[in-house]
């Protein structure tokens, strides 16, 4: 059964800031979904590979050349960013002295 | 009930080449009808009215010199979550609500060169998450056949855009039945086609093993042109395969007597809503009497298809919008300090509630401890779905069943029950976890007036045979000449 501290958990890990009225409604709408999804648990897939690992399309490779119609301007790339310096994209500090 | 015979792009295509119309006309003539139509159904997010009608005398220029592509001057709409350089890409999202792509999809940039005139950016569910529309950030689309109800989702919009006559055709996304299931509820034919057939270059990730962009139109045969233009190897899309694309126009017409076509009794089973199941055993008559030979076959996995299919949508979609941190692409407006709190408000605030839930399941099923029971053991019994369609398609050309086991519901009566809503996807999601292509073609109508679809389902890039038969049968009816009446 998922609790709150394994929403809580994964909501951390991807960055997503929950409410508590949100927290509470996911707890109870992914632990009845991954309830009712349990029941494939019970497939026999002894043996069988993994989808990806059935070797349709691999390793598909191409020549490491830019294409003139794939370049665009530094400005361009920058105009969705909303916060540049010198062309660069500003973020708040990474590594800061709090822990 | 419309009187009249709708246009389809093939029969514009005519009238455009000997002259009986100009493409100003004809986009100016769909111009108006979004004028008239958009404030009771919101297809649209973005009008681009004007440029298209720039561009359709560009389109006369062409076809007066003789040199005019295959779509020249026909008025295309593209979902919200393919990129376009023209305009904003929204996804549908508070996320990119400003976002103006840097580059064409590859999709774009086919059509555009075929003629095509885009004319605007239809709506659709939250980065492509829903079966309803309703998760749109910016407001529901409304089925024209009844707009107390759901066009179908995610690409309500498009398919709205068709039904109505706001465009000639229309691109969509189909993750897990996401062209299909809006063709369905709203009397327009889509097309979700073969992995790989067509290239993802500039179509936003939902789930990148799943996700193919596909046509919408009136008929069958207008489909297989507009995917005939798009599908084909991409070098920009590692995905794409290099699988040889037939002429799809050529198979419309074909006899299909001796054919066999599939009934897998999962697909009729008790669960279905009973005026459906009339609709479709009809069809499926109808189709013998062409015919076909109607085999009944079973695909017993076919129940394990939800599961499946979320678990992997889910996982993927999770690790597909967690390049949405508000700091390469704005997002909203957030005034955290540190750079947790930057992500945890951007992400809090921008991504909706179906969005948020795929993000923590996705998470969930990914993550240690759980990675096993979940993500893997739904990648093992997807092999064994896509080993189930390939064992039936050794016995039968095509399968066939309804689209969705239920017509257009009410608005809000399923956005508090995911579950229910998940499962409003039930009969197209084992398609998308197998692969193979599919279409959905007008079948005929409840006593309520709601559209069915019918779903016919061929073998990895065999579209040809499931054109092949869905335009036999199409042309043996007159379902998809029925259009939706404005009512005031």
């Amino acid at each position: 059964m998922i609790t709150e501290e394994d929403i809580k958990k994964v909501a951390t890990l991807s960055r997503l800031g929950l409410t508590q009225t949100e927290l509470k409604s996911a707890t109870k709408d992914v632990g009845n979904i991954l309830d009712h999804f349990s029941a494939i648990q019970h497939i026999d897939t002894v043996g069988v590979p993994a989808a990806d690992e059935t070797g349709a399309l691999a390793n598909t490779a191409r020549e490491d050349v830019v294409r003139s119609e794939q370049l665009a301007t530094h400005a361009d790339l920058l105009a969705n960013a909303p916060a540049t310096d010198k062309g660069q994209i500003k973020v708040p500090a990474v590594f800061t002295d709090v822990e | 009930m419309s009187e009249q015979t709708p246009r389809t792009i093939l029969t514009s295509r005519e009238l455009l080449e000997n002259k009986t119309l100009t493409a100003q006309e004809l986009v100016q003539e769909h111009v108006d009808v979004m004028q008239t139509w958009e404030p009771n159904v919101h297809a649209f997010l973005q009008s681009f009215a004007d440029d298209a009608l720039a561009q359709a005398k560009i389109s006369d220029q062409n076809i007066q010199a003789g040199n005019a592509g295959p779509l020249a001057g026909i008025p295309i709409a593209i979902k919200d979550n393919i990129c376009t350089t023209q305009g904003k890409t929204t996804a549908a999202s508070k996320m990119l609500e400003n976002f103006r792509a840097q580059y064409d999809a590859t999709v774009i940039t086919r059509l555009t060169k075929a003629g095509a005139v885009i004319i605007g950016k239809t709506n659709l569910d939250e980065f492509a998450m829903g079966s309803s529309t309703e998760f749109s950030a910016f407001g529901a689309t409304k089925n024209p056949w009844d707009v107390s109800r759901v066009p179908g989702g995610s690409s309500g919009g498009s398919a709205v855009a068709v039904a109505v006559g706001e465009s000639l055709g229309a691109l969509g996304t189909d993750t897990g039945g996401s062209i299909r299931h809006p063709a369905g509820f709203c009397n327009v034919v889509g097309v979700k086609p073969t992995y790989g057939r067509v290239s993802r270059f500039g179509a936003i990730a939902y789930g990148s093993s799943l996700d193919q962009i596909g046509p919408f139109a009136r008929t069958v045969k207008d489909t297989a042109l507009l995917l005939q233009i798009i599908a084909g190897h991409d070098d920009l899309d590692a995905t794409s395969a290099s699988v040889n694309v037939p002429n799809y126009l050529d198979w419309c017409g074909k006899d299909i007597q001796g054919l066999k076509v599939g009934v897998p009794k999962e697909f009729l089973n008790e669960d279905i809503n009973p005026e459906v199941k009339t609709v479709i055993e009809q069809a499926i008559a109808d189709i013998q009497a062409l015919g076909a030979i109607i085999v009944p076959v079973s695909l017993p996995l076919t129940s394990a298809g939800i599961a499946v299919y979320y678990l992997l949508a889910k996982a993927e979609a999770s690790s597909n919008v967690s390049r949405y941190d508000g700091l390469r692409f704005s997002g909203p407006k957030v005034e955290s300090g540190n750079l947790m709190d930057h992500y945890l408000d951007t992400r809090g605030q921008g991504f909706g509630p179906e969005v948020k839930r795929a993000i923590l399941m996705g998470t969930y099923a990914l993550s240690a401890g759980y990675y096993d029971a979940w993500y893997k053991q739904a990648c093992k019994v997807r092999t064994l779905i896509t080993r189930e369609y390939e064992q039936v398609f050794k016995d039968v050309d095509v399968v066939v069943g309804p689209v969705s086991s239920e017509t257009a519901f009410k608005f809000g009566s399923k956005t508090n029950d995911p579950l229910a809503m998940y499962m409003a996807d039930a009969l197209t999601v084992p398609v998308s976890v197998a692969g193979v292509p599919a279409i959905s073609v007008p079948a005929g109508f409840t006593k309520e007036g709601l559209p069915v679809g019918l779903q016919v389902v061929a073998p990895h890039f065999k579209e040809e045979i499931m054109f092949q038969v869905a335009h036999k049968y199409e042309q043996s009816q007159e379902w998809w000449k029925r259009t939706p009446k404005l009512v005031n």
